[in-house]
């Protein structure tokens, strides 16, 4: 047992001992952190607020709270699968703990225990959090309901955490057998984002409804109500965690959490072990043979050899440059959806001169996404920077085979997007035009300026993988989000106004000036800053 | 023929006091094969690292075959091979894919690729291996695929930096025969080493790097013959030599 207290402690210091940092960093983090969590209290509160106004008289705040609950629970079984798969399954640190002379049991006893505590933590803030705004939102705060959230909070991890130890096996199981079918991989995240757009469309359209038109639909309500009820139903094991707000049903609540417990973890741990055993050693032996392709040599040139080697090593990496990839793929569905909502808050607001100013503003916020990593070129290189410099390909001639790449992603999004939005009369055709010219333009500032943001502010010690968000790509996330902003507002004022004509000279002399401003900085100074780079 | 020249060669890196190279020539001719010996820190992977591209340098010049490193920088890089110290490679790459990239880079044709590529697996035991993803190498199979991608394009300058680190018996002798057998083909090689019976073995002359500076340069043969106490010299130079 010393061994699993020692393992559990180092396990804490490395998860949330503190770093190093002076006194100034830590009051900005601090006040930063605070006013982050505020915000989300505040967003939470609206969001709750509206939720709550959508359900029927009949409903008691009892049955509301109850369906809340189940979300919070349903969030932290999805926490304790991803934890079982990080920290039991695929431990970074096997390397290390299979020195020390304890029991691999122990370990994985350790590690289980310390998946617990991080889902009681998690508990305990999205309890608090989201059940207290419900609370207040619905008028039933009370002490007593606070001393409920409390044992609830505590309460709440034994389901998740016993239904995680079963389901995380199989989940791990699917994950290795896609190990490198990337493609697939690639699909299934595209389909990822797609459902997750289709629901944040679906909740932000309900928010518009009730924020612009006052009005709530009888179905969406009706829908809503249902479900609460159906959230209610004993066969819902996450009820009994909720029974705890309202001290309902304490004793029987207890033994059911027990015996979900005791049953799930039981069956759980019977299957886990071994397979913790397993990969355990399979990670001990290493990685050898994880990745075997046979390809054939090739004649190519330089430009086609760095493409092909930048798209594998996207790929396979499966980090931010993978992320944006599937972004990319994605947008025309994104831009249809943001459109659709952007249009019809707009024409309420506005009117149908909208739809072009929306369009511009959507597209461009996308291509900035698209692009943010150009930011990131020269510092993804990391400890791996050296070979850019010593082969005989100029670093003008390097960074312009990595900007076609990019810019044939962007246009290919584009042109997409704007297909969608076209045969759906978003926007008008003349308007198609000029879209597509410009947000070519701006995509190319865009990955001229990640460029030349990168080569002078390089961050070269990551080592392997590469990707590393760092500040230039926030910087750049930023600098696409202003612009967007701009364009996108100039052309909405603008056309309400009927100088439609006005905002395409406007758009494209920004775009124009954007882009040239970066080209000359790029063209006369990034090779010498390059060239001064010491790896 | 001379292949290589550094002249007045000096290197500070940004916001050092210090130079960490200072006042350096050297000249290697076609068929030779130079040492580059010093202790820790002595500035041998800073001047292999000016000499490859790597590092920016203000003060001197470095000639690649005729072409100076700062002028026709991409000309020069043409005519050098490099394999780094700590052999950090696209590991994200299998072997193969690692090797045509580097081959691609420098303009090597497929047929070329090949039989090189063919000819030094073969002889680094690498063969099983090539279609393997770089990241599950082992320490030395790392530093093989690096040399093959450094000489896949036969440069007329190779430069290595502690090219035997972590490398097996076997292996170690065969990549000292083929810095002997680049060099006969009419190439230099110039390399860093701390081990000093291969320099011994291996190198035309042995050039001598302390605090930054090049305190001499000698002919192996004369170590070779045994008319030259190499360790001694090495050991008096560092000034941790007691007689």
């Amino acid at each position: 047992m010393e061994a699993v207290a020692t393992y559990l402690r180092l396990q804490m210091k490395l998860r949330w001992g503190s770093e190093e940092s002076d006194r100034k960093s830590r009051l900005l983090t601090a006040v930063v952190s605070v006013v982050t969590f505020m915000v989300i209290l505040l967003l939470e509160y609206v969001l709750i607020g509206v939720l709550v106004d959508y359900f029927s008289d009949g409903l008691t705040s009892e049955q509301i709270a109850t369906a809340f609950m189940t979300i919070v629970e349903a969030v932290l079984t999805v926490t304790a699968v991803t934890a079982q798969i990080k920290w039991l399954l695929r431990p970074a640190d096997v390397q290390i703990t299979a020195r020390f002379p304890v029991s691999p049991f122990s370990m994985f006893l350790a590690n289980l225990l310390m998946i617990y505590i991080n889902l009681t933590i998690y508990s305990a803030a999205l309890t608090l959090s989201m059940m207290g705004v419900l609370g207040i939102a619905t008028g039933m705060f009370t002490f007593e309901y606070f001393l409920g959230l409390c044992a609830a909070a505590l309460i709440g991890p034994v389901i998740p955490f016993a239904v995680s130890v079963i389901v995380a096996v199989p989940v791990m199981f699917v994950l290795n057998l896609l190990e490198n079918h990337n493609y697939v991989k690639l699909f299934i995240f595209i389909l990822g984002i797609v459902a997750f757009f289709v629901t944040y469309d679906y909740i932000l359209r309900m928010m518009a409804d009730y924020f612009i038109y006052q009005r709530i639909s009888n179905e969406t309500a009706d829908l809503w109500d249902k479900l609460i009820l159906a959230l209610n139903s004993e066969f819902n094991p996450f009820v009994y965690a909720a029974n705890f707000i309202f001290f309902r049903d304490v004793g029987r609540s207890l033994i059911v959490n027990a015996a979900v417990f005791a049953v799930l973890a039981g069956a759980g741990m019977t299957i886990a072990k071994p397979v913790y055993d397993r990969v355990r050693n399979r990670a001990l032996e290493g990685k050898r043979g994880i990745f075997n392709k046979k390809t054939a040599l090739t004649s190519d040139g330089a430009v086609s050899a760095v493409i092909k080697k930048e798209f594998k090593e996207i790929m396979r990496t499966r980090v931010y440059a993978y992320f944006y990839l599937g972004i990319a793929i994605a947008t025309p569905v994104m831009v249809f959806f943001c459109n659709r909502l952007v249009k019809q808050v707009g024409e309420a607001q506005i009117g149908g001169s909208v739809a072009f100013g929306t369009s511009v503003l959507v597209i461009t916020a996308f291509m900035a996404m698209i692009n943010v990593f150009s930011a990131n070129i020269i510092s993804k290189e990391g400890t791996r920077f050296y070979l850019t410099k010593i082969i005989p390909v100029s670093f003008t001639a390097q960074l312009s085979i990595k900007s076609l790449m990019n810019l044939m992603v962007s246009a290919g999004a584009l042109a997409i997007s704007c297909f969608v939005i076209g045969v759906l009369k978003f926007v008008e055709t003349e308007q198609i035009f000029v879209i597509v010219a410009v947000e070519l333009v701006m995509a190319a500032g865009f990955i001229l300026n990640g460029f030349n943001l990168n080569v002078r502010h390089p961050y070269l010690k990551n080592k392997a993988n590469g990707d590393v968000a760092e500040i230039n790509t926030s910087i750049m996330m930023t600098i696409g989000l202003l612009f967007s902003a701009l364009l996108g507002g100039t052309s909405i004022v603008l056309a309400y106004d009927n100088e439609i004509k006005l905002v395409y000279y406007i758009i494209s002399a920004v775009a124009a000036v954007y882009f040239l401003v970066n080209a000359v900085i790029f063209f006369t100074s990034a090779e010498r800053k390059y060239n001064s780079i010491e790896p | 023929m001379l292949m290589f020249e550094i002249r007045d060669f000096s290197k500070k890196y940004e916001g050092a006091k210090k130079y960490s190279a200072y006042k350096i020539n050297l000249k290697v001719n076609d068929g030779e094969v130079c040492g580059l010996v010093g202790s820790n820190g002595a500035g041998k992977s800073t001047l292999i690292k000016s000499m490859t591209g790597i590092l920016p340098y203000s003060e001197g010049t470095i000639i690649i075959n005729g072409y100076d490193l700062r002028k026709q920088g991409v000309k020069a890089k043409k005519n050098v091979g490099y394999v780094p110290d700590d052999h950090t490679v696209y590991d994200k790459l299998t072997g193969r894919e690692y090797v045509n990239l580097m081959g691609s880079m420098y303009g090597v044709k497929k047929r070329q690729k090949q039989a090189i590529l063919d000819s030094l697996a073969a002889r680094f035991n690498l063969t099983h291996a090539l279609d393997d993803q770089i990241s599950s190498y082992s320490h030395g199979m790392k530093q093989k695929i690096c040399i093959i991608g450094a000489i896949i394009h036969n440069p007329k300058v190779w430069v290595l930096d502690e090219p035997m680190v972590g490398l097996d018996p076997q292996t170690m002798a065969e990549v000292m025969k083929l810095i002997r057998e680049h060099a006969a083909r009419g190439n230099c090689v110039v390399f860093s080493s701390h081990n000093l019976d291969v320099v011994r073995r291996v190198c035309d002359k042995i050039a001598f790097i302390v605090q930054g500076r090049l305190a001499s340069v000698i002919d192996a043969a004369t170590v070779r013959n045994g008319n030259f106490d190499l360790d001694a010299y090495f050991m008096e130079l560092n000034g941790q030599w007691k007689r």
